[in-house]
């Protein structure tokens, strides 16, 4: 008896210390400052000058990056990249191209949503020019429109 | 026993709640009458006009498709000087403010380095950009409204001779006015 009231206690004296653990670790935040990005399945960086940034959860494994391309149009970088829906239904979106230099410092210039919309498996190319000669690579950011249209209501009834 | 198992159970629940709580924000939310800082690039629209940030994309896809063409492409770092004459309203609105959607277009073409800009009342140069704006609307039962804005660039030289043209198209929808 006496031996299985030890072997109680150090189960007990285990489990305690598990749950104090997971307690700390838990609350500890993650750290990113010395990272590029932290990985995440809505984050496609797999091309060396693109990085595809999916602002909503809904839409990884519905919408890819597809087919990147860049060419020099005189002095400055342009790019073209292909979007694929992969779901069975109709997509509305806006995207965002934004430039940077080859030091990953934002090109300051105005940058606007650009909203575009793909039915169930089609491949939309959209193209960009960094507009400064220092301008190298990209990230794309698409999200669900920001809109009070009539294109976001019928999205959220679908 | 009892006190073993009491113990351990006091433990864990304290464990528990701060593992569950520990985590929670304590920001707290503030109340500021219904208005709120939006995203300064957001393309919402309340009514079928245009916005600021419709302003800045017509400006970014137009040149766009200015800097990518074979013309402004061979000006390599010539820097021609240009000419950004007075944009024309073509549109059913007169409210739109077009010395904004001006400003838009000459800090874009500006930013870039392609050219010099020059004031239309300068003597040499060597091409003239005239932009315009148009519109077409159409309306539908129960408030529906549907509206194109066109936004076009005409690349003149100083003989007259037009040599590039590019534009871009934003279409506006309103739905149904609710019953309820």
């Amino acid at each position: 008896m006496g031996e299985n009231m030890k072997l109680i206690k150090k189960m007990m004296v285990f489990f305690f210390s598990v749950l104090v653990l997971v307690s700390i670790i838990g609350c500890v935040a993650q750290k990113g400052a010395n990272v590029k990005h932290v990985e995440d399945k809505t984050i496609d960086a797999s091309h060396p000058r693109a990085t595809l940034v999916l602002a909503s959860s809904q839409l990884s494994g519905t919408l890819i990056m597809t087919n990147v391309r860049f060419g020099a149009v005189g002095n400055f970088q342009r790019t073209e990249l292909s979007m694929q829906n992969l779901s069975k239904h109709k997509l509305n979106l806006e995207y965002q191209i934004q430039w940077q230099t080859k030091d990953g410092f934002t090109i300051n210039s105005n940058q606007a949503w650009h909203r575009f919309s793909l039915a169930p498996k089609q491949i939309k190319n959209v193209q960009s020019v960094g507009k400064d000669p220092d301008a190298y690579q990209i990230h794309v950011v698409v999200r669900l429109p920001d809109d009070f249209s009539m294109d976001s209501q019928k999205q959220k009834k679908e | 026993m009892m006190t073993v198992f009491s113990k351990f159970f006091v433990l864990s629940m304290i464990c528990l709640s701060l593992l569950l709580g520990g985590c929670v924000s304590s920001t707290p939310i503030g109340s500021q009458g219904n208005v709120a800082v939006l995203d300064q690039n957001t393309r919402a629209h309340l009514s079928t006009d245009l916005t600021m940030a419709d302003y800045t994309a017509f400006a970014e896809v137009v040149t766009n498709k200015m800097l990518s063409s074979r013309l402004v492409q061979g000006w390599g770092t010539k820097r021609p000087k240009l000419i950004v004459a007075k944009l024309l309203n073509n549109t059913d609105d007169e409210s739109i403010r077009m010395a904004d959607v001006y400003d838009r277009i000459t800090e874009t073409i500006l930013n870039s380095g392609i050219a010099r800009l020059v004031d239309t009342s300068a003597t040499q140069f060597d091409y003239v950009v005239r932009s315009e704006m148009s519109s077409t609307r159409q309306y539908g039962e129960g408030g529906q409204e549907l509206v194109f804005f066109k936004l076009e660039f005409k690349l003149f030289t100083l003989d007259g001779e037009m040599v590039g043209q590019w534009s871009d198209v934003l279409p506006l929808g309103k739905a149904k006015k609710s019953v309820i």
